[in-house]
């Protein structure tokens, strides 16, 4: 088990790019898929980030976040969605 | 078809209809029968209550009377009302959708016949919940073919606006290779580059995500080998494995190669697709990325010509070309310890280039005075900084790199020149070239007096922190000391002028 109880916004992140594995989506494209403020989501996204749940990708003038490859990290994640 | 029947049964319009018809009859058993045609109805339910269908010869009475009302409520298209074999009373509802029967309601065992006026309505509150239960069938399989492909352009779009905003081929091409994995849920990616003269596929980047799994990649000829045919026929290959596509700007420019290891998810023509796509949009960003760094070359090359020239010109020249190259280094080195970006270690490196050109208008008998200089001379010497800015600012390229070079004699303490600027004012920049410019001075053999060991720099730079120099830039600058870089770099210079 992860340990790690999820916020409903970062349950609902994961369960966005469970759903979409080849995502790779901007805060603001998150927070338009789930209706969101982008100031909650990318404080959601920080912490999967900093999990290494999701992986990002960026330049000076966007950042993309996307599921990670890591079989591993799938399993924690799908334990903390299940778990919480 | 099943669930969506349960959740119509769920209907909040049918919970009060249910309500409705309970009221005049009493202990009704309901039913919920899906499909067009049953063949046989489930009595689990009804045997509770209904003593008759307890017994299995009785329920099979039960069940062809309640089948044959099934049917003609079916061809009715309508509610069908009977009288079962124990004299209770019976209905059945059929749900339509799309003029089609997907099941039933009923109810049984009433002691009163459900009104007339009552089953109307019964019949109407079902077809409109069907309906309505339709819609919202409709909507979801509309946003369930949808979503995915909006979120496919969405990421299409994102994926377009990091790989265009990269001009540095030697970002770009890892990222594309990771972003390829990502889309593609590949394991491994490369990307190899053709070089024209050679014909040779060189490769420029290599991911691979499996863990403790390496991808060793060689040149290879255009024309042998996967990449080598897809880059002389223009034309993708699949496998269940494998996907290798060309980057395709009027001539083939490289190829994308991608591997999944999991026999169970094979490539797709769709993934194909997708890879082209992204091909097509890699190609114009590596297109891109190339014309800048020949701009950045031409531009490069442009600022020493300069910067010779500049130094050509001044008195004890001999040896500042090279005093320069390590100024530049070792700025840009301390720059990267600080993890700065590359955008503004550029103007940096374009700064220690040029840093002294106001020299120019300053009086060559005060450049070249042996002695200790009056404080009018001094004065004098002071504004080189600002001439430097004001004779380089028609060069639009070196705008960013103007306030470093008129900022770079101030002191971190405010005691410097040209404004007498403190701590943060003084740009990062000016700063770092500050440090890498007394590194130099101190380095750099002169005629009026030898080198100084890289030891005996530091040690110098140490001893003016927070004072004339920032002590962040201090800590990187000791710390390139402590790794034996700059020691490297001033030997690398080989000069005698050098130690």
């Amino acid at each position: 088990m992860s340990g790690f109880s999820l916020t409903p916004v970062q349950r609902q992140i994961l369960k966005f790019f469970q759903q979409h594995p080849q995502a790779v989506e901007t805060v603001r494209g998150i927070a338009s898929w789930l209706g969101h403020e982008a100031k909650v989501v990318e404080e959601a996204l920080k912490e999967l980030v900093g999990r290494r749940w999701l992986a990002t990708d960026e330049t000076s003038a966007v950042r993309g976040y996307a599921l990670t490859g890591d079989r591993r990290m799938l399993t924690q994640i799908q334990e903390a969605l299940e778990g919480s | 078809m099943e669930q969506t029947f349960e959740k119509l049964s769920q209907h909040p319009s049918l919970r009060r209809l249910h309500e409705v018809i309970t009221a005049p009859v009493s202990r009704p058993i309901w039913w919920v029968i899906p499909g067009d045609a049953p063949k046989t109805l489930n009595y689990s339910q009804a045997c509770r209550t209904c003593r008759f269908v307890q017994k299995p010869a009785n329920r099979r009475i039960c069940q062809r009377q309640f089948l044959s009302a099934l049917e003609e409520a079916r061809k009715a298209k309508g509610p069908v009302q009977f009288v079962c074999p124990i004299e209770r009373h019976a209905v059945c509802l059929p749900v339509m959708q799309q003029d089609q029967v997907r099941g039933y309601l009923a109810m049984c065992h009433s002691e009163q016949p459900v009104p007339s006026a009552e089953l109307k309505l019964a019949g109407l509150t079902v077809a409109t919940a069907a309906q309505e239960m339709e819609r919202t069938q409709e909507l979801k399989n509309l946003s369930d073919a949808i979503q995915p492909r909006c979120v496919a352009l969405s990421t299409i779009h994102t994926i377009h606006r990091l790989i265009s905003s990269t001009l540095n081929l030697k970002e770009l091409l890892p990222r594309v290779a990771r972003l390829c994995c990502q889309v593609l849920r590949a394991q491994s990616c490369a990307i190899w580059l053709v070089d024209r003269q050679k014909r040779l596929l060189i490769p420029r980047a290599v991911v691979e995500l499996r863990k403790g799994k390496s991808w060793t990649l060689r040149p290879c000829r255009v024309g042998s080998g996967f990449p080598g045919q897809v880059a002389s026929t223009c034309q993708a290959r699949l496998s269940k494995r494998m996907m290798v596509v060309p980057l395709v700007e009027e001539d083939c420019v490289g190829v994308i190669m991608v591997r999944r290891y999991r026999p169970s998810q094979p490539f797709s023509t769709l993934d194909q697709e997708i890879l082209t796509t992204l091909a097509e949009q890699a190609v114009v960003a590596i297109g891109n990325a190339q014309m800048y760094e020949t701009q950045e070359r031409v531009t490069w090359g442009t600022i020493k010509s300069l910067s010779e020239i500049l130094n050509s010109m001044e008195p004890y020249s001999s040896g500042r070309s090279l005093g320069h190259r390590i100024l530049a280094e070792a700025a840009v080195a301390i720059a990267q310890k600080m993890k700065l970006p590359l955008s503004a270690q550029r103007p940096l490196q374009y700064a220690a280039l040029l840093h002294d050109a106001g020299r120019l208008g300053i009086p060559q008998e005060i450049l070249r005075k042996p002695t200790k200089l009056e404080p009018a001379e001094f004065a004098k010497v002071k504004e080189h900084t600002i001439k430097g800015a004001r004779l380089l600012q028609p060069f639009e390229i070196l705008e960013p790199a103007l306030p470093i070079i008129l900022y770079h004699h101030e002191r971190y303490d405010g005691t410097g020149y040209p404004k007498g600027l403190k701590k943060d004012a003084i740009p990062l920049g000016a700063r770092i070239l500050a440090v890498a410019n007394a590194f130099e001075a101190m380095v750099c053999e002169r005629p009026y007096r030898g080198a100084f060991s890289v030891t005996q720099a530091a040690h110098e730079i140490a001893s003016h922190s927070g004072t004339q120099f920032d002590p962040a830039v201090v800590e990187a600058f000791l710390s390139l000391v402590q790794s034996g870089k700059l020691q490297e770099l001033v030997d690398s210079a080989g000069s005698k002028e050098i130690r």
